[in-house]
């Protein structure tokens, strides 16, 4: 038998004749299961309210279908194909939850996860009534105690209370000076003991973690395997801080201090830091100055309208089936439109690079990192959430393009097309090779946060200044 | 004799626990980073503030324009058009942000629909926002208490502490003056921590300065004061229970780690679980439910304008709608305007009266966490809590709703059978009314600050029993 490996066997020994591993484990599968629980029923709650979202749009286009089946007459078709036309075409366009929604609410809450689409609607209002929740703002404040908080907040402290006196513990108890005169290396100590911790304090809650995860959501093994990899990751480099803390520490409370202080640093610290720096060189585009813009443009592109109409001739005679105020409309929306579009651009600059500024600071704290891949995972992410408002914004577009013909051939609405005709609303997810991507850049960061610590530490040993201060 | 001899040495014992703290390095270094935090925290907080109350201003200012730009329009679509009215920003909410972020600054009021906030400065965010920034709040609340237990974890516990404890108990000292002593001096530090940041709260906040200001403002600092002398007291009785200093650290990160991280965020969740509030789709529903069925669910829309164009009828004596002297749709708005009203006002009565329910069970966590009672009360004098966000949103209301109102009068007085397309000046129409929000007075948020304070002064007198406790058993072991 290897020494490391009598080392390592020993050290899990003691790790398990302490009394404090049991205690801790259980601590994390309670926290755990009760943040699963809690991720489960938030999902389930979002689940209900977008299903509740998708039967308003049934229970219109029904509502619709019937009118036309039983109200519609020659003498009325222009009231019910035309003064109801605005509102006929009603549409949801929603945004379904990820694979994984108990991992957690990420940034679900601070996007619209529905949009309310008619045809002559302006565009930048399609996800006003799904932004505003009715969640306590004191429950948002406090923040979601889902999944990820367990993981980003709780793990790190789980395996430093394990870790954090991995070495200070044999220069306390004087025994630094025996060990180190036996023929084994001080590296070789340091590796197995920090071995038997990664087996002890990172590999059960992975496995808690996968656990519960199998138990509450309907998630399949390639993103139970990526959260098992990533948390894994995660565990193993506040594991190697302990370590290198404890190259440093000269005793165990010094070495408590250390590890508390590098937590402090990269999960509260940092984190706060890196939204200052973005609030600072990335400001926001204020959305009241932006709302201000887009409705000046409305009113410019109605009095353009308004003038246009003023100088043509007057209506139609005999009426056509869609009156023809709703053309004049239709005018108005296009123009409105081209000039949002033109208004809004500086503002969706400023927020392009704000968020990236936000993606960079992964860079800055495994923590963010980790939040960041859990996200992802979760579907809850930021980039999900763009990407979704950008194919509703085409799905306007698309209803837009339809009204036109329908305008053009003076066609009115029949109960076929609420049959049959009326187009859907489909998320389509980024390509799976994005999405890795974005996860490998995740584990990437937290990856050279431990290769920066493992260097730092093998430094510290090769000018044997471990062991002979 | 007897009692000048003890406050003799007490003194004496407040001296030697100042010389250590000041000799301490580490305990230095801390004290000027928390500091230091809490004053860039200040100042980047009230840089912020004014920069969102210009813009808030400049937002109003520009809103008007865009409402005046719409000349001659329809006074129901200029209704539906609505307004947006923005927030003042609250000068002590640059200590305590409170739920600001969460809560929103602008509000848009338009006919039929009563909303509760636009623009939430947490919406469009990205991972790193789930981290939160700084606040001086943040600091004082969560930082500083850490810095106490760092800083006196070591006061009695480890080999050289129990070895100069022992040392001074055999010098005639008791141990009751030992800990009130160190009591007293890492008070001294901390009072004069939380005065400069005061001083410099105040200095910032200059433009606000009245009475009630200072007057909010020293009642949050005597918050503070007591919450962390509570915390203090916890943290030295730990010590004197505790011989190694390592069980020292490792309790007082235990009490910092539950009290500042898990009960703050637990019990609001809690508190949800047991009085559920219904999501945004539930919500509206519920509401459209009412406006289409009636309040009973036995009186459809139908059948109550059915029964209003009746009661018209009657009341202009008049048998057809085109006889009535005014315009019947302008009438009908009106009516159907107080009615969605008053059924929005009563869910949202239903819904604040459980967000109510659950600040009531948040509060009774203060047993487990003396931030629970600090929280709310901090934040409710700088008026960055949800009751100041719903004084600002009744004010809101009455304008929205008076708004609306003029806008649906304007078309029954002035609309003619005839008129095919009716526009007016809605600008010009809806003038004399005017959208200018006040703040509680100190007077309307004292009320709300005496079970947070009485909790607090629990605390302090449970800390100063628990290090009464453990004076007792060191004198029991010397």
């Amino acid at each position: 038998m290897s020494t490391a490996t009598i080392i390592l066997r020993t050290e899990m020994l003691r790790m398990v004749r302490g009394r404090w591993l049991l205690p801790l484990w259980l601590a994390f599968l309670a926290v755990c299961g009760y943040a699963a629980w809690e991720g489960a029923a938030w999902s389930q709650q979002r689940g209900t309210a977008l299903a509740a979202i998708q039967d308003e749009e049934r229970e219109v286009h029904r509502m619709r279908r019937d009118q036309i089946v039983n109200e519609l007459t020659p003498e009325n078709k222009a009231r019910y194909g035309g003064a109801i036309y605005a509102t006929a075409m009603s549409f949801r366009a929603t945004l379904p939850q990820g694979e994984l929604p108990v991992l957690t609410a990420g940034q679900a809450e601070g996007y619209p996860m529905a949009a309310k689409i008619f045809p002559f609607v302006a565009s930048n209002t399609i996800f006003d009534e799904y932004m505003a929740g009715m969640e306590n703002p004191a429950v948002l404040a406090a923040g979601r105690f889902d999944l990820a908080f367990v993981l980003v907040w709780l793990l790190p402290l789980l395996v430093l209370a394990g870790s954090f006196d991995l070495w200070s513990f044999e220069r306390e108890r004087g025994m630094e000076p025996w060990l180190l005169a036996q023929p084994v290396s001080p590296a070789r100590y340091l590796l197995a003991k920090a071995a038997a911790r990664a087996l002890l304090l990172v590999g059960p809650p992975v496995l808690v973690l996968v656990a519960v995860l199998r138990f509450t959501a309907a998630a399949g093994p390639a993103a139970l395997l990526q959260v098992a990899l990533l948390s894994a990751l995660y565990g193993l480099f506040w594991l190697g801080l302990a370590t290198f803390v404890n190259l440093f520490a000269r005793n165990a409370a010094q070495a408590a201090l250390g590890c508390v202080a590098g937590w402090l640093a990269l999960v509260v610290l940092a984190p706060a830091l890196a939204l200052g720096m973005t609030d600072l060189f990335a400001p926001r585009a204020s959305p009241a100055e932006r709302t201000n813009a887009l409705r000046a443009m409305a009113m410019q592109a109605r009095a353009e309208v308004r003038r246009q109409a003023d100088a043509a001739p007057p209506e139609r005679l005999p009426a056509p089936n869609i009156p023809d105020n709703l053309r004049k409309r239709a005018l108005e929306v296009e123009r409105g439109e081209q000039l949002i579009q033109a208004a809004v651009q500086p503002y969706r600059a400023q927020d392009e690079r704000r968020q990236r500024w936000m993606d960079l600071s992964r860079a800055s704290s495994p923590a963010i990192a980790f939040q960041d891949a859990l996200e992802r995972l979760a579907g809850a992410d930021a980039g999900r959430a763009l990407r979704y408002q950008d194919q509703a914004h085409g799905f306007l577009l698309g209803v837009r393009r339809l009204t036109q013909r329908y305008l053009e051939q003076d066609r009115l609405l029949t109960a076929a097309d609420y049959e049959h005709g009326m187009p859907r609303f489909v998320y389509r997810e980024a390509p799976p090779g994005a999405r890795l991507g974005a996860l490998g850049v995740d584990a990437g960061v937290m990856a050279l946060f431990l290769l920066a610590l493992l260097a730092l530490g093998a430094r510290r040993l090769r000018r044997q200044a471990f062991h002979t201060e | 004799m007897e009692a000048s001899a003890s406050t003799a040495v007490l003194r004496q014992i407040v001296r030697q626990q100042w010389l250590i703290l000041l000799r301490e390095r580490r305990l230095r270094i801390l004290g000027v980073l928390v500091l230091a935090i809490t004053a860039i925290a200040l100042v980047a907080a009230a840089i912020d503030a004014r920069r969102a109350q210009q813009a808030r201003a400049h937002d109003a200012h520009v809103e008007a324009e865009v409402w005046e730009a719409q000349e001659a329009a329809n006074p129901h679509g200029a209704a539906h058009f609505g307004r947006y009215v923005y927030k003042p920003v609250q000068a002590l909410s640059v200590l305590d942000p409170g739920l600001q972020a969460h809560l929103g600054g602008t509000l848009k009021l338009e006919g039929h629909v009563q909303s509760t906030s636009r623009f939430k400065s947490t919406d469009g965010g990205a991972a790193l926002s789930r981290f939160g920034g700084f606040s001086p709040a943040f600091s004082m609340q969560v930082l500083a208490p850490l810095l106490i237990v760092f800083a006196a974890f070591g006061a009695f516990s480890g080999e050289r502490a129990r070895n100069l404890m022992w040392q001074e108990i055999g010098a005639g000292a008791s141990p009751w003056q030992l800990l009130g002593g160190r009591f007293l001096a890492f008070a001294g530090a901390l009072l004069g921590l939380l005065a400069l940041a005061g001083v410099l709260a105040a200095l910032l906040g200059m433009s606000a300065w009245s009475v009630p200001y200072f007057g909010a403002l020293a009642l949050m600092l005597c918050a503070y004061a007591l919450y962390w002398l509570a915390v203090l007291g916890i943290v030295l009785a730990i010590t004197a229970m505790t011989a190694s200093a390592r069980t020292a650290l490792l309790a007082g990160l235990g009490f910092w780690v539950v009290s500042a991280i898990l009960a703050p965020m637990l019990a609001p969740m809690l508190a949800e679980r047991r009085h559920p509030t219904p999501t945004a789709t539930e919500f509206h529903a519920r509401v459209v439910d009412e406006i289409m069925k009636g309040p009973d669910g036995h009186n459809p829309r139908d059948a109550r304008f059915a029964a209003f164009q009746q009661a018209t009828l009657k009341q202009y004596k008049v048998s057809r709608i085109e006889a009535l002297p005014i315009n019947y749709s302008g009438l009908l708005f009106e009516y159907g305007e107080k009615t969605t009203a008053d059924i929005y006002n009563r869910h949202f009565e239903r819904l604040y009266a459980d967000y109510d329910a659950q600040a009531a069970y948040s509060l009774m966590a203060s047993v487990v966490s003396p931030l629970m009672a600090l929280r709310p009360l901090s934040s409710a004098l700088a008026q960055s809590d949800l009751p100041a966000h719903r004084h600002f949103l009744a004010q809101a209301e009455r304008y929205r709703y008076a708004l609306v109102q003029t806008l649906n009068r304007d078309i029954k007085f002035n609309r003619k059978p005839e008129m095919r397309e009716y526009a007016t000046d809605v600008a010009a129409v809806t003038r004399g009314l005017r959208f200018e929000p006040v703040p509680l007075t100190l007077a309307q948020v004292l009320p709300r600050t005496i079970a947070p304070l009485g909790w607090l002064l629990a605390w302090l007198a449970a800390a100063v029993a628990l290090m009464r406790f453990a004076a007792w058993r060191l004198e029991g072991r010397a």
